[in-house]
């Protein structure tokens, strides 16, 4: 306790002296003029990997969600259990919860389980997303020792009003409305944006899992999802502004068998209903080279699993099997101070506070979780070539000290004509255990310690532009030891019990492509990218089990995607192509089907015409996924849709 | 080497088997007389597996059900039950049991829309119990037929079934979905499907055994949280009466797995190793038969009725491979090999 209470006064102080010196930097230089900063806001001088979604890419997913958008066009693997169904993201071998998904640049991960269900994000509500890969978002969170998806809508400041609404019909029962409007000039701007989709997922599907093999429908996959957000962006001078933003959502899913216990009677129902509202609040300052960010979010989840089977008697009605009652919130404070000084450097600083509380039928009582942390972020450019980074973050869990996380990075470009530029970075970062891993009763390990990553990367980027065209090309490579890889294990009683045991050696290498170009009425996009992932347990227990070296589940070896885009007068052709290799679905090493899912190719094809009427845009589109009909399975024994067909109308007005 | 001959040779047999389309097909012989391992797999994960082991070369054959079938086993393989040439495999969380040719482990048929069977017990040609972990009904079957005929309400869950003369013991395992304490034995008479009487024994009975005097004994592990201190009953099926108890030594075992030798004197049961403890002895064994070690933790037991030897399943981590240890009953290890994942319940198959 003692030696709690002086950690504590340590950082404060620390803290303290810092900020004071940060005040006298800060008035000794404002008196200087502004400097050219556009150099500096470049990401492809980046030390580390960050990738912007592309607009062609949001519009063409819009009213889908994160889930399939980070499946088809990106290198995240994304492990679902079926259309609309739990579905998590695995950033270079790494696993669910190591996946970080920022809203506003705060954590909206579950403190539970510590992942998102990136089914229940709605892409129609962001209009610009971002990855971040391994290390890069050190400066905004711990933890992410995959990577982590940030989330944000930009307020334009416009001064039309405008209205957008679209419609989607489409195979299986499914319907989705989006619609916004937004006000506002160039003080003031609201932005109102809604949801509504509703699927049965009765799709048809052959199930080879039964005897006989026979042709089947999906039953009790039906979901619904129903949210809004609303943004408020205040401006009240040059200096100052405001933005207040809310998400809130109801969801449904309903789970349905696995396709080898579709002949069980019982009429078994399975389901999760949850609502969650997320809010927060920022206030920006900003004057010359100084921006002081001051925000705070309030996230609260309530969430219900029920598993049902009816008894015996039928008089008694459905047997409540597991009936899961969880209810958690989030509470967060960030102030943030960046400042850009004269010769080429700039700094980022902060401190971040999060309270977490969970109240849950599967723990003894109600628990909790305070997390404050600190964090400088130095840039410096030097001759304009070369780029180094240097980031320390300090953490403190109910006041328990972790070690600093350091990330030390550096890029430089390698010829002064040409735009190709080498990056290399290496950090250390922690991952707190969930509090599922520490308080679910059975089991929960109130002992662990939190997951040790230690992870080092190297890139290359290119970009070529050329009069008509733009070409890019990156590659990377990367290594990352997770030391104390939380595992559940089965114990001495009944139950299991997780433990700090695993020892993950993550390694691969990521290839992207991309063009980019017009001609005349004709515009052109594509892309193609490659994931090689290797991620092993190399335990001294996996060791002893013989499975060390031998690649982790559902992580796929090689996988890729591509996507081209083509425009012209209005008319528009998408085509998106997603292959994800064989998988292990245990780390047994004999050779046997029920160890591997093979490879699939998933292809997926939409047209559309946009017709512009004065002051409204009509857009039509229609949209086969599946297009050749695979039968696949992206969790063994989890049927998943073949080809289907979605059209949709969207009319927007300025 | 040899081992890999014998399997490849296996799996040659059991391809060229399933190419055969003729008429003959249920006449293949391809599995001798040996022991079926069922391998549970992972809850909703479908991943089951049925193996075979050779005792006369002590060689296993792994995924023998999907290779000959070319259908998974299903999720969470319970239990198997075997009558004349036909095994009934007991898929709990698939609701269903497959039954299988003993010769040759092709589908002959299978019992659909079961709530969440646990355990079958043949009472005739044309009639078969099967218990339910959530279902207070004990599902009445046609193991000829493989049709659901009727059911009979018990008011609890079940277990472990036994016959004795012409009824049938059943253990009130679970608490799950019922008001009632799970610490009764339902007698249930087989000709009338009536439940005749309910024997009052320990918290949670998971297994019971007929020993060679015909008399019913049924292990209680008195509760998964540990509400009581475990114990062995002794019930005289004729009168219905309780003629001994035993009470283990520590409230915090846990045993299970009650097993009983060919010959009807010796009864097996696992309790953090292996314990043997002969039908006409007063005192329960304080130290294990076979003990674990730290690398070395027994899930299921079964005992061959013909050789008495001892099977043993460990589960390792419970997601790879689990090891299958054979003893002699004088408790020399005779064999270890490598089954599936999670192996359980063992089916001696001799034909």
């Amino acid at each position: 306790m003692k030696r709690t209470a002086f950690h504590i006064t340590l950082i404060t102080l620390a803290w303290l002296v810092f900020m004071q010196v940060q005040g006298q930097m800060m008035s000794d230089t404002l008196t200087l003029d502004q400097f050219e900063v556009i150099g500096m806001q470049q990401d492809f001088a980046s030390p580390v990997k960050k990738a912007v979604m592309d607009s062609t890419v949001m519009h063409e997913m819009n009213t889908s969600d994160l889930a399939e958008l980070l499946a088809s066009f990106t290198p995240v693997s994304v492990r679902t259990y079926g259309s609309g169904a739990l579905a998590t993201a695995s950033f270079r071998g790494t696993g669910a919860s190591h996946t970080k998904v920022l809203w506003n640049g705060f954590g909206i991960n579950s403190p539970m389980l510590g992942s998102t269900d990136l089914s229940l994000v709605p892409n129609s509500f962001f209009n610009r997303m971002e990855l971040y890969y391994g290390a890069a978002s050190m400066r905004e969170t711990s933890g992410a020792l995959g990577g982590s998806v940030l989330l944000e809508y930009d307020n334009h400041w416009t001064k039309q009003p405008s209205v957008d609404f679209e419609q989607v019909f489409g195979s299986f029962h499914t319907m989705e409305t989006t619609a916004g409007i937004s006000v506002g000039g160039k003080k003031f701007g609201s932005d109102t944006r809604i949801v509504y989709r509703t699927s049965k997922n009765d799709f048809p599907y052959y199930n080879n899992a039964v005897v006989p093999a026979r042709k089947m429908t999906q039953e009790n996959a039906n979901i619904s999802n129903a949210g809004f957000t609303q943004q408020f962006n205040y401006r009240f001078n040059r200096n100052n502004e405001i933005d207040v933003v809310t998400w809130n959502q109801w969801n449904v899913q309903n789970i349905p068998p696995v396709m080898t216990n579709v002949d069980r009677g019982g009429d078994q129902k399975e389901y999760l209903k949850d609502f969650f509202s997320r809010n927060s609040v920022r206030w920006v300052w900003q004057k010359k080279q100084n921006k002081l960010e001051v925000s705070a979010a309030a996230l609260y989840d309530d969430m219900n699993y029920k598993l049902q089977r009816s008894g015996g008697d039928d008089s008694t009605g459905p047997v409540t099997l597991i009936d899961s009652k969880n209810r958690t919130g989030s509470y967060s404070g960030k102030v943030k101070y960046s400042r850009e000084f004269k010769n080429n450097f700039v700094l980022v600083t902060g401190t971040d506070a999060v309270f977490e509380r969970v109240n849950s039928n599967n723990y003894d009582s109600a628990k909790r979780r305070t997390t404050f942390s600190v964090y400088g972020d130095l840039v410096k450019d030097f001759n304009k070539r070369l780029r180094l980074n240097l980031l320390l973050r300090a953490e403190m869990t109910d006041g328990i000290l972790l070690p600093v996380m350091p990330l030390f990075g550096m890029n430089y470009r390698l010829m002064k004509r040409e735009q190709l530029y080498v990056r290399a970075n290496i950090s250390r970062n922690y991952h707190l255990p969930t509090l599922n891993d520490l308080y679910w009763s059975p089991g929960g390990n109130p002992e662990l310690k939190p997951e040790d990553g230690l992870q080092t990367e190297g890139g290359l980027k290119y970009i070529k532009k050329l009069s008509t065209l733009t070409l890019s090309a990156d590659v990377s490579v990367y290594a990352s030891w997770i030391n104390n890889w939380i595992l559940w294990t089965p114990g001495n009683f009944q139950y299991w019990s997780p433990q700090n045991i695993a020892e993950v050696f993550a390694r691969g290498l990521e290839f992207t492509f991309r063009v980019q170009g017009t001609k005349g009425n004709f515009s052109y996009y594509g892309f193609a990218e490659y994931a090689f992932t290797k991620t092993t347990n190399e335990s001294q227990v996996a060791e002893r089990a013989g499975y060390d070296g031998k690649q982790l589940i559902y992580i796929p070896t090689h996988s890729a995607n591509g996507f081209v885009h083509a425009a012209y007068k209005g008319f528009y052709l998408g085509w998106n192509v997603h292959f994800t290799g064989e998988r292990n679905t245990s780390l047994n090493s004999e050779e046997s089907y029920s160890n591997t899912l093979p490879a699939y190719f998933l292809n997926d094809v939409s047209a559309g015409k946009i017709l512009m009427l004065k002051k409204a845009r009509l857009e039509l589109r229609f949209r086969v996924n599946n297009l050749f009909n695979e039968n696949y399975q992206a969790v063994r024994w989890r049927a998943m849709p073949g080809r289907n067909y979605e059209l949709s109308v969207k009319f927007n007005l300025n | 080497m040899k081992k890999l001959i014998i399997l490849f040779l296996a799996v040659i047999g059991i391809m060229a088997s399933s190419c055969k389309k003729d008429k003959n097909d249920s006449q293949d012989n391809t599995l001798g007389n040996g022991v079926f391992i069922l391998n549970q797999g992972n809850f909703n994960s479908a991943n089951a597996t049925l193996s075979y082991f050779d005792p006369a070369d002590n060689t296993i054959t792994n995924d023998v059900f999907f290779n000959v079938n070319k259908v998974p086993l299903g999720d969470v393989a319970q239990s198997i039950t075997s009558s004349g040439n036909t095994s009934f495999i007991v898929v709990n969380n698939s609701g269903l049991i497959y039954a299988i040719d003993n010769r040759n482990a092709k589908i002959l048929g299978s019992i659909t829309g079961l709530t969440s069977p646990r355990f079958m017990l043949i009472i005739d040609q044309n009639k078969a119990y099967v218990s339910d972990l959530y279902s207070t009904r004990i599902a009445v079957v046609n193991p000829s037929t493989y049709q659901v005929v009727d059911s009979i309400e018990v008011g609890r869950t079940t277990e472990g079934m036994v016959m004795a003369g012409s009824e049938v013991f059943v253990a009130n395992w679970s608490a799950f979905g019922q008001t009632a304490k799970n610490d009764m034995v339902v007698v249930i008479n087989s000709l009338n499907d009536v439940v005749v009487d309910s024997i009052r024994v320990g918290i949670e009975p998971n297994s019971l055994v007929v020993d060679k005097y015909d008399f019913v004994w049924v292990l209680c592990s008195g509760g998964y949280d540990n509400q009581q201190v475990p114990s062995l009953w002794k019930i005289d099926p004729r009168t219905h009466f309780v003629v001994d108890t035993l009470i283990f030594d520590t409230i915090t075992s846990n045993p299970d797995n009650l097993n009983v030798n060919g010959t009807g004197d010796i009864l097996y049961y696992l309790n953090r190793g292996i314990y043997k403890f002969s039908v006409d002895s007063v005192a329960l064994d304080t130290v294990p038969f076979i003990e674990e070690r730290k690398d070395r933790h027994f899930k299921y037991i079964g005992v061959d009725p013909v050789t008495g030897d001892i099977y043993a399943s460990d589960p390792l981590d419970y997601q790879t491979n689990g090891i299958i240890y054979r003893y002699k009953d004088s408790g020399v290890l005779l064999s270890k090999n490598e089954a599936g994942l999670i192996p359980g319940a063992f089916g001696f198959n001799y034909h």
